[in-house]
């Protein structure tokens, strides 16, 4: 067995978008997977942009950065390895809304939309799995917001 | 724009005109490179396959190739005699035929001049037969040329296979070294084009193969019902020049227009193929393109012909079938880099 592989494998094994998902199919997933090595303070993807790719964090951390009404952009979190973000553009290709930077030097994996699809297609059954992790990611996102709101208010 | 933009542009013009230059100066050794990179590209999802079951390029790569040689050696245990007999009995039947399409073509213009006199003042027929005598003696008298092309081309078919082999092991490791060096901000960018075009082209290849495959396997079933001789040869024809659109079909009913009519000297052969091709093509059109989706390159018909025109004219057969997929990776990187500037 490849060792690269297995790596691989047992990373995406702790990934919660992933979770869930047997060896075999996580095996299928490294194959749709780009890896690239971001020197630190390289933009990573820009507010506004039209996003059409997940990122996994393999290797280093990234800082989320939000401009807003014209003041200078603040760093509202921070993701170590094994985070992800940008999950929204495998859903819909509407703008970014974030800019990332890593600040240290970082290793992402990219999953892009039209691999994406194209996996569910020939596999439907993982497909439906990793689809249902994404809606509870985002479900939970939601409810954090909310009790943020909450108690703002 | 600021001097070094226009020196970073004018830079990167010279780049490409002396790619497009070297590129054109060795054409001629060209067409192994090409169908190599045709068959790795062909090929790599089944590579890609045992990679993802957790075993090394290599190794992966040596398993598709022991398949391919299995499957290689069993066809040609199985359709190579049938091959071989037809060509020698098209060789040996030859003289037969010539004689024979002398006698048709006499009778028919016995029949021609009696019913129309004019024909035979003017003389048209005795020049066009001594025409084609004319061409055929020139053509036979350079059957050696031929064949000795035809050697030259098995050469190639050798070399094939090796090339291939490196391009399937290399080719993955040579994109990622190409994603790793581009700048990050553009990463996403360099990703829409090469998952894009790889959609494109792999469903565009993938799905003439599959396709001309089972007009080849129609072809020759049709062909075997009517009789006509050379049944294989000319399906095996028939399903490869599918490969080219609109124009394909046609060229692959030529031959067995013309076999057909050699053998039963009559113009309901003719009807009859031309119906078989055409119920073939309807097949093809209404039953296994919606099924396999390959001609999904949203081109217009009139860029497709232009595309085969012009591929025929810059490099010959080759230029014909890999016209169209050049044209779809030009319009998926204008689509990309025009049509989604947001995403620059």
């Amino acid at each position: 067995m490849d060792k690269e592989f297995t790596e691989k494998v047992n990373f995406l094994k702790n990934i919660p978008i992933f979770e869930g998902l047997s060896n075999s199919a996580l095996g299928k997933i490294t194959g749709i997977i780009y890896s690239k090595k971001y020197p630190a303070d390289e933009l990573i993807f820009e507010e506004g942009k039209v996003g059409k790719a997940l990122f996994i964090i393999y290797d280093g951390e990234v800082a989320i950065t939000k401009a807003s009404n014209g003041a200078e952009a603040k760093v509202i979190a921070t993701h170590q390895k094994g985070a992800f973000f940008g999950e929204m553009a495998l859903l819909e290709e509407l703008p970014r809304s974030a800019t990332t930077k890593p600040p240290t030097e970082t290793t992402l994996f990219l999953i892009y939309k039209v691999k994406f699809d194209w996996f569910i297609e020939k596999d439907p059954r993982v497909g439906l799995k990793i689809i249902h992790n994404i809606a509870k990611v985002l479900s939970a996102r939601l409810r954090e917001t909310s009790n943020f709101f909450s108690k703002t208010l | 724009m600021t001097n070094i933009k226009i020196y970073k542009t004018i830079g990167l013009l010279l780049v490409i005109g002396i790619i497009v230059w070297f590129v054109y100066a060795i054409n001629s050794i060209l067409m192994p490179f090409v169908l190599s990179a045709v068959l790795a590209y062909l090929l790599s999802p089944l590579v890609n396959f045992f990679e993802t079951k957790g075993l090394k390029r290599i190794v992966s790569a040596l398993i598709l190739y022991s398949i391919f040689l299995i499957v290689f050696i069993g066809s040609c245990i199985i359709l190579i005699p049938q091959i071989f007999k037809e060509v020698s009995i098209l060789s040996n039947n030859l003289p037969e035929y010539t004689s024979s399409i002398k006698g048709s073509i006499y009778s028919m213009q016995q029949t021609l001049e009696a019913k129309y006199p004019i024909i035979k003042q003017k003389g048209i027929f005795d020049s066009t037969i001594k025409n084609t005598e004319q061409f055929l003696n020139t053509e036979t008298s350079r059957i050696p040329e031929y064949l000795a092309a035809v050697f030259s081309m098995l050469s190639i078919f050798v070399l094939i296979p090796f090339i291939t082999f490196f391009f399937l092991l290399e080719g993955k490791a040579g994109i990622d070294f190409v994603f790793q060096k581009i700048p990050p901000r553009y990463t996403e960018t360099i990703l829409s084009l090469i998952c894009e075009i790889d959609e494109v082209l792999g469903n565009f290849f993938r799905g003439q193969f599959i396709e001309s495959s089972c007009v080849g396997v129609l072809s020759i079933i049709g062909l075997l019902i009517l009789g006509v001789d050379y049944a294989v040869l000319i399906g095996i024809v028939a399903g490869m020049a599918n490969m080219i659109p609109y124009l394909g079909p046609f060229a692959g009913a030529i031959p067995a227009l013309i076999i057909g009519f050699i053998k039963f000297q009559n113009i309901s052969i003719l009807i009859k193929v031309v119906a078989m091709f055409s119920i073939v093509q309807f097949i093809d059109n209404n039953l296994i393109q919606p099924i396999i989706l390959s001609k999904g390159v949203n081109l217009h018909p009139v860029t497709v012909i232009f595309a085969i025109m012009a591929g025929a004219q810059v490099a010959g057969v080759i230029g014909m079938f890999l016209s169209v997929p050049i044209v779809c990776i030009i319009k998926a990187t204008f689509m990309i880099l025009i049509h989604r500037k947001d995403l620059i």
